[in-house]
């Protein structure tokens, strides 16, 4: 098993693509940290500077929505510079569900690509055998993931306080204890992607299932509570909502909770995947 | 007597409504050259498939170096691989897809990457980049994994697919000098059998998942020249009238009724007068003998 994961890191290592998703992740955290907005990506244009009610109503109140609206980015950037006692880096932790779009892509080189040339027949009917092959290819997305997990925590704490002063700066150790809160839901992140790899096993219908599923389960979250009265509160283990509500001093009843909830859904995934790969035919 | 390496007994795999093997018994002994030769679909790779472990039999057993089951998965450190299409990373060079499987095999010895290359004549290439391979280089590379790792056992799923003449030949001397200089077994399967004729000494013929017939060279030969047959009520009378009257020593009792006569100087119209003035009952004598591809298309039922 150790053999196999060398392996992989040789080959992961050889492709572009795991360098463009480490480069994603910078990227994202960069431009988060120089425009001073948490998981703004996707959220601000330039020249047409927007912001969440979030941000209207907690960080800038001293100003409207739409002298807010009417500024440069330069001009946002500077206000939010000014606010006082504002934690940037605990926000981006806050938005860290970005990171699961960045785990896609690990899922990705790490197994479904073996499917998609077929190598992993080469694999299958020399080296080792398919309870070691998931086990070595679940070790190293997991290991991967949290890495990048880890270090996206300490380059945004480090490039917060380089890139801005220390003017927006939480102290590390706050920082970690938000990641280790955080690190079921991560650890459930990368094991609901290992589930899908294994079940779809072909680049591209993995890409097709993964990338619009949280949003689908956000939906269907949605859609449950309205449609059968479920008690809003279920909402709060929606992964977006539990990795913001866990960087946010939680009670100790909801850590309990959302752990519980993340070894579950981390013990199905992992399952079905296992399941679905023992059983089949490798083509 | 040879040492068995690879056995299947009763081997069967059905999908739902149909079955791709029905009880497949297949023996191969040590340092053979295995031919397994079928029509496409006939069953060839769903053998390969199940004994490599990349799909699970229905009914029946397998035995590996006389190991079953579990057993048998350890023993696939010595079996080299190459199952259907050559199928390696297109993005990594022939050297890093290979040195790859080397760091998953847990192959030491640094030099072994370069001698499977240049077996299979790819030193020149081993920096070109996998996906800018052609088929035939790709058949090359998916030949060097299987030879990576010293197997004692190299299965291959129809390697000259996609290969030049000039390739097809150099590859058969490459697995002769396997085998003759190292030892090796091979289990080579293909649908051309004047090609597999060429390099392999033992045969079995498959069809819709049933074994035809299990073969070796030298009876195949036997099966395949050209010949008189003589059909006759007294074999052995028969027999001792020819070794007297015509010297003959090659011929074959083939069973109670008929013998083949492999020297075709002499006639079959010779063969009978002399029968008959012996008072051997002849019921017929003609000449016979068929290509290799009418002898497969005559026991897969597809006679002219």
């Amino acid at each position: 098993m150790f053999n196999m994961i060398r392996a992989d890191i040789y080959r992961i290592t050889k492709s572009i693509a795991f360098y463009i998703a480490i480069g994603i992740a910078l990227i994202m955290l960069a431009s988060s940290i120089y425009i001073v907005q948490p998981g703004s990506v996707g959220q601000i244009s330039v020249g047409d500077v927007s912001t969440t009610d979030y941000m209207q109503d907690t960080i800038i109140d001293n100003m409207s929505y739409e002298e807010i609206s009417g500024l440069s980015l330069g001009d946002l950037r500077r206000e939010m510079l000014n606010i006082d006692g504002y934690a940037l880096d605990k926000d981006i932790l806050a938005s860290n569900m970005n990171l699961y779009y960045v785990f896609i892509f690990i899922a990705a080189i790490v197994i479904t690509v073996d499917f998609s040339y077929g190598s992993v027949k080469n694999t299958l009917t020399s080296a080792i055998n398919r309870n070691r092959y998931f086990a070595s290819k679940t070790l190293l997305v997991m290991g991967i993931c949290m890495l990048i997990f880890f270090m996206n925590t300490f380059i945004c704490y480090f490039g917060n306080y380089i890139i801005n002063q220390g003017k927006v700066s939480s102290d590390l150790w706050t920082l970690t204890k938000i990641s280790l809160m955080q690190l079921p839901a991560m650890i459930a992140l990368a094991s609901l992607l290992i589930g899908i790899a294994f079940t779809f096993r072909k680049t591209s219908v993995f890409n097709v299932v993964s990338i619009p599923f949280i949003m689908v389960f956000q939906l269907i979250l949605a859609a449950a509570v309205k449609i059968f009265s479920i008690d809003p509160k279920i909402a709060d283990f929606e992964f977006q909502i539990m990795i913001s509500k866990l960087s946010d001093e939680p009670s100790g009843s909801y850590i309990t909770r959302s752990f519980i909830y993340c070894a579950v859904i981390s013990a199905v995934f992992l399952g079905v995947g296992f399941t679905s790969f023992r059983k089949s035919e490798i083509k | 007597m040879k040492e068995i390496i690879f056995q299947t007994k009763q081997l069967t795999k059905r999908y739902k409504n149909f079955t791709a093997l029905d009880r497949v018994d297949m023996t191969v002994y040590r340092e053979d050259i295995y031919g397994l030769i079928g029509r496409n679909g006939a069953g060839k790779t769903t053998v390969m498939k199940i004994v490599t472990g990349l799909a699970d039999k229905t009914q029946g057993e397998f035995e590996i170096f006389s190991k079953k089951g579990k057993e048998a998965d350890r023993e696939k450190r010595l079996i080299g691989c190459l199952i259907e299409n050559p199928s390696f990373f297109g993005g990594l060079t022939a050297y890093q897809n290979l040195k790859y499987y080397a760091l998953q095999k847990g192959i030491t010895d640094k030099e072994q990457i370069g001698r499977a290359l240049d077996l299979v004549g790819l030193t020149d290439v081993k920096n070109k980049k996998f996906r800018k391979f052609s088929l035939g280089m790709k058949q090359r590379l998916g030949i060097a994994f299987a030879m990576l790792d010293n197997p004692d056992l190299i299965i291959l799923d129809e390697p000259i697919n996609g290969l030049d003449p000039i390739g097809i030949s150099e590859l058969r001397e490459t697995f002769r000098k396997l085998n003759t200089e190292m030892g090796i077994t091979f289990i080579i399967s293909s649908h051309i059998l004047s090609e597999l004729y060429l390099v392999a000494n033992r045969f079995v013929f498959i069809d819709r998942g049933v074994v035809l017939k299990e073969i070796s060279k030298e009876e195949l030969d036997l099966e395949c020249m050209r010949c008189i047959a003589v059909k006759t009520n007294d074999i052995k009378g028969a027999s001792v009238v020819l070794e007297k009257e015509f010297g003959i020593s090659r011929y074959k009792i083939i069973d109670k009724e008929e013998l083949r006569i492999y020297q075709t100087e002499i006639s079959a119209q010779e063969i009978n007068k002399t029968l008959i003035k012996n008072d051997i009952g002849v019921s017929s004598v003609y000449e016979t003998g068929i290509s290799l591809e009418d002898y497969f298309k005559s026991l897969v039922g597809e006679e002219k």
